[in-house]
């Protein structure tokens, strides 16, 4: 098990530095100014260059930003004047925490829900209906949900607020539309984890004993079938994260998603850094989570693994 | 081993040329995926309607007089009708003919760079589970660091680097999302190689080439022709994420991405701008899953009756 740990331990830190070189080169390589204006004189220009590190040598301001990142700091904003991306990423993670933990919330527990019971009537009209609700839910984009959402229940009807994350009402739309892909893919595994532990062996003998129905589903059945679906958990993470980017642009939302596709649209060199290694940090802590989490339960992988 | 005849051996040259003449034809195999996916009723309407949205991507934009970057200001936010069967939007251009421009535009991306996808992510497999050891070893770490950081993040970032633009857009899938392909015929040409049929070809004296081409990968292909389906959807979905935020296609050009971008900022007032190429970008990826699921379960041995 330490083994099994320590070789998962190692990989996150090696992810983390690859994400975070990869991340300097590539905005390294992008065209246009972050401080390019019509206004912008030569000499000032020069100015913001060499207050930003800018000018030095490339291996140099490499340095300078892992040790940087190493202690923590991500540095200033470029076109957020004054910001800290340390302070942008601050105020922004709770509200996309809270979205998150919302859609994942949802997801669970709908998607557990219609898994379950579609398996449970298979062949039933309960079962074709989750079919359809599935395919619905993988195929179409996230940003379609959203904006359909938002038009029939924010501008046709009235009842929910259009955008903004201010009160619960405000939640019910975003978090919705974040959960669906996640929802459709946890009930379509649900529902095949079900089918298929329904013809084991134990579930006969579970029947043979003359346990009641209840017992035999409860206690042996979804219990067994909820292991696989542990391992979708980790990329459903990262599913509820970057389908935060559109969401949180489409309900305006002040989360990092936001953030971060506006930081895409400006320019804006250090705060995409700084969100991406903050996602990718986020991510890969989540991943080790979930993996510990297998090598706990189930014994088979931490010996398979090593 | 002491008294045996020379005369009962043969060389290795002749044996190969045996091996080959008892090769089976793999065509059974493909009729029999056909026989199969022909009474998936889904997977034969998502063929139609893709086939229907192909065919009107080339002849739609002509079937109208009008062009889709032609500026009408006399005639902005028309409603669909007559006129304008999916109305104008709000420089007076033709919805019907951007629709099919979108068309053609999104379904090219999404194919073109399925297709790259999938060749690179072949190639970089076979060579890791072909090779093992040290190989194997680096390329598979590399390709975890890859999957662990999403699609979406990579591709924004190379696309920052590229540029907008269409080849912008082929060329940042192709270099991130070969990575799951790779890992998949990774697997399982390391699964093949201890077959035992491969083992029996090698003994009777394959060599590594032949046994490649003739053993190896007409058994990956299934596999991978299904998993280049659901990339597809991805290449239609990333592409419509990366014309929403503004990294995508550029005005005029469009894109079903930028068309339901549009839709979006106008939907308040005139919705028929965000129905439209939602229902487009929506029954394609319908469809598509729907193949996807099809030729899955048509190619699955286990769902052979």
């Amino acid at each position: 098990m330490v083994k099994y740990v320590l070789n998962r331990f190692f990989v996150a830190i090696l992810t983390m530095f690859v994400l975070a070189t990869a991340t300097f080169f590539l905005l390294r390589l992008v065209p246009g100014d972050p401080f390019a204006g019509p206004r912008v004189v030569p000499e000032v220009k020069e100015r913001l260059r060499i207050h930003y590190g800018l000018d030095k040598p490339l291996a140099e301001q490499y340095i300078i930003y892992m040790g940087n990142i190493l202690r923590g700091d991500f540095g200033y904003s470029l076109a957020k004047r004054g910001h800290r991306v340390n302070k942008v990423i601050k105020d922004a993670f709770p509200q996309s925490l809270d979205l998150g933990i919302r859609a994942m919330i949802m997801s669970i527990v709908f998607g557990l829900f219609f898994g379950i019971v579609a398996a449970l009537n298979r062949g039933k009209p309960m079962d074709y209906f989750t079919v359809v609700l599935v395919l619905i839910g993988i195929s179409v984009p996230s940003f379609v949900v959203a904006a359909m959402l938002q038009y029939f229940f924010g501008v046709y009807l009235k009842i929910l607020p259009v955008a903004r994350y201010e009160s619960f009402w405000h939640t019910l739309l975003p978090s919705f539309a974040l959960s669906l892909g996640t929802m459709a893919a946890l009930a379509r595994y649900m529902r095949a984890s079900m089918l298929e532990v329904m013809s084991a062996d134990y579930i006969k003998t579970a029947k043979a004993k003359g346990l009641r129905k209840n017992q035999v589903v409860v206690r042996h059945q979804i219990r067994n079938a909820l292991f696989p679906i542990l391992t979708i958990l980790g990329p459903s993470i990262a599913m509820v994260l970057t389908g935060s980017f559109i969401i949180e642009s489409i309900f305006a939302i002040p989360g990092l998603g936001r953030h971060y596709v506006l930081a895409m649209q400006n320019l804006d060199y250090t705060l995409v850094m700084g969100l991406t290694l903050f996602f990718g940090f986020f991510l890969i802590a989540m991943n080790l989570l979930v993996d510990f989490t297998y090598g706990i339960i189930d014994p088979r992988v931490r010996h398979t693994r090593n | 081993m002491s008294n045996y005849k020379q005369e009962l051996f043969s060389s290795l040259d002749r044996l190969e040329k045996i091996e080959s003449t008892l090769e089976t034809k793999t065509i059974a195999f493909w009729s029999d995926v056909w026989r199969r996916f022909r009474i998936n009723k889904p997977a034969l309407i998502g063929i139609i309607i893709l086939i229907i949205f192909v065919i009107f991507a080339i002849i739609g934009p002509m079937m109208v007089p009008y062009q889709y970057d032609k500026v009408n200001l006399f005639s902005t936010y028309e409603r669909p009708g007559s006129e304008h069967w999916f109305g104008t939007d709000s420089l007076g251009r033709d919805i019907w003919c951007r629709v099919w421009i979108g068309a053609r535009v999104s379904l090219f991306i999404a194919i073109v760079s399925a297709f790259s996808q999938m060749v690179i992510g072949t190639i970089v497999g076979s060579i890791s589970g072909l090779a093992g050891g040290r190989i194997d070893m680096t390329i598979m770490r590399f390709v975890d660091i890859l999957i662990a950081i999403p699609f979406l993040i990579w591709v924004s970032l190379f696309m920052l680097v590229l540029g907008p633009g269409i080849l912008s857009i082929i060329l940042a899938f192709s270099l991130t999302q070969w990575k799951g392909m790779a890992r998949l015929v990774r697997g399982e040409v390391l699964r093949l190689k201890e077959t035992e049929f491969a083992i029996a070809a090698k003994s009777m004296g394959a060599s590594t080439w032949r046994l490649i081409r003739k053993h190896i990968f007409p058994n990956v292909l299934p596999l991978v022709i299904v998993s280049t389906t659901f990339q597809v959807t991805n290449a239609i979905f990333g592409e419509a994420f990366l014309s929403y935020i503004g990294l995508g296609i550029q005005p005029p050009m469009t894109s079903w991405g930028r068309l339901v971008a549009t839709g979006i900022a106008e939907m308040r007032s005139f919705p028929y701008m965000l129905f439209i190429p939602a229902i487009f970008i929506s029954s394609t990826m319908l469809s598509l899953q729907l193949i996807g699921d099809g030729l899955r379960d048509a190619t699955d041995p286990k769902m052979r009756q």
